[in-house]
């Protein structure tokens, strides 16, 4: 059966796209895990990926319906989601993650809204368990005392990641204090057990978030989703004067992309991150791994091939 | 005679009873009215000040009429606006023209972004307060209206049955 947050979303979907998902996954019974996103588009069609897969549904949206679903996932309340609506998402209950996307609404050149919605994204957000082994071990191997960098194109499971290893590092015999500065509202979902030491940052922009968490929250570890702009990096730097680590994911697509950000330069010669994995997903061979290490110059030494998990 | 002594005197306290029930009628109507122009002014101000969800608003807001009618505890049941006002239809005192109003404001709430929420709160407001004031104003002459004709009926059934 797919978990309650799972069953609340598909409930809050119009009976149509929920019989079609429904068909084309064959059941919920062997439902959770496999399916990964969700697109409804203004009268062109819908979609899903399912085990990797993109998958055509039976069944279109108009624009109003899909207004209509943007007023439901706002719980009615979509004044209150303004901040996240005018930088293209919603975050539902559980982490899930709606991208929105339509005409922007402009003010003095800067975008406050968005109307005429024309595509919603859902991703859906879960556990694997197992997907921070090699990550871990990286980070285990560094003494627990450096930073950790985990890059991949988009879609290929960086967040995922991140949830398995939140869970690793503030749990079992000897948990870490952990401090999640969590934007989106994405990392922080029903899995975190009540024995996790974790402290949640939710909403805040990553570099007030990293500064309070370091600040107040005396943490061991912080860990952050999508870190790369420059005004992180100031608050990054003054976070590793107090020597926590930072576990953080970026988009690249290898160790030399990643350097040409000057933002991720600039930390990694400061030796914020002393080594990185890189990610892919493949539909039968599920995480593949590159590990390496980060040298004193701030380039990058690559040590491990592609690591199936 | 004893009958139409015992007639008149049932007739006396029926027409009593209902003259006061008038009175409180009209009563309640304009409370209930000033709980509605009460809790879109609070839907106002927590949109404004706090950006609050509707379903927490809703939840934060007390009116003892607006509870006794059902309509409050439907919405905090997570109730669509409309519908809680279709469902009271009954028991909610509203005229037609109020009823529209509330109609219109709820397709709308929750809707939009803040600023264009606050606006339409404003606009709303301002027609519920004219309607509550006249509403007011009337009060005391429907209360003597609705009075009068119950006791002129009553004394006229009275000298029917005499």
């Amino acid at each position: 059966m797919p978990d309650e947050g799972l069953e609340n979303l598909l409930c809050m979907l119009p009976e149509a796209v929920h019989l079609e998902i429904a068909r084309l996954a064959g059941g919920y019974t062997d439902f959770e895990g496999r399916l990964s996103e969700i697109r409804l588009r203004a009268g062109r069609v819908a979609s899903l990926v399912l085990d990797g897969r993109n998958l055509t549904l039976r069944t279109s949206l108009s624009g109003t319906e899909l207004a209509a679903l943007v007023k439901t996932f706002c719980h009615n309340s979509v004044y209150a989601y303004s901040e996240s609506l005018r930088e293209g998402y919603i975050t539902l209950t559980g982490g899930y993650r709606v991208g929105v996307a339509g005409r922007a609404v402009m003010d003095g050149g800067c975008v406050v809204g968005v109307s005429d919605i024309t595509s919603l994204v859902i991703r859906l957000s879960h556990r694997v368990r197992g997907a921070a082994d090699v990550p871990l071990q990286v980070f285990e191997a560094m003494g627990g005392r450096q930073g950790l960098l985990i890059y991949s194109p988009p879609g290929m499971g960086k967040t995922t990641i991140l949830r398995d290893l939140l869970v690793r590092l503030s749990s079992g015999p000897s948990p870490r204090r952990v401090a999640v500065v969590d934007s989106r509202g994405e990392l922080a979902g029903s899995y975190i057990g009540t024995t996790c030491h974790v402290d949640i940052l939710s909403g805040y922009p990553k570099a007030e978030g990293i500064e309070l968490a370091t600040r107040t929250l005396s943490p061991e570890v912080i860990l952050c989703d999508e870190i790369g702009g420059f005004e992180e990096v100031e608050a990054v730097l003054a976070m590793q004067n107090s020597g926590v680590p930072l576990i953080a994911t970026a988009h690249g697509d290898s160790p030399e992309g990643i350097l040409r950000r000057s933002a991720i330069r600039t930390l990694v010669q400061c030796r914020v991150f002393g080594a990185y994995v890189g990610v892919r997903r493949d539909p039968l061979r599920g995480f593949l791994h590159t590990t390496g290490f980060f040298d004193a110059a701030g380039d990058a030494a690559t040590e491990g091939g592609d690591t199936e998990c | 005679m004893l009958t139409k002594t015992l007639g008149v005197i049932f007739l006396l306290c029926a027409c009593l009873y209902l003259s006061a029930a008038a009175g409180s009628f009209e009563r309640r109507r304009v409370r209930q009215s000033e709980g509605m122009l009460m809790l879109l002014r609070h839907i106002r101000t927590q949109i404004s000040c706090f950006r609050t969800p509707i379903g927490d608003i809703y939840a934060s807001f007390c009116s003892d009429e607006l509870e006794s009618c059902g309509f409050l505890p439907r919405l905090r049941e997570g109730e669509d606006f409309c519908t809680a006002l279709q469902e009271c239809r009954q028991s909610l005192l509203l005229d037609e023209e109020e009823t529209d109003l509330l109609a219109a404001f709820g397709k709308e709430v929750g809707g939009s972004y803040r600023d264009e929420q606050v606006e339409g709160c404003d606009y709303y407001i301002g027609e519920l307060e004219r309607i509550c004031r006249n509403r007011r104003e009337e009060q005391p002459k429907r209360v003597r209206l609705a009075r009068s004709l119950v006791l002129a009926g009553g004394l006229l059934l009275i000298l029917i049955f005499l």
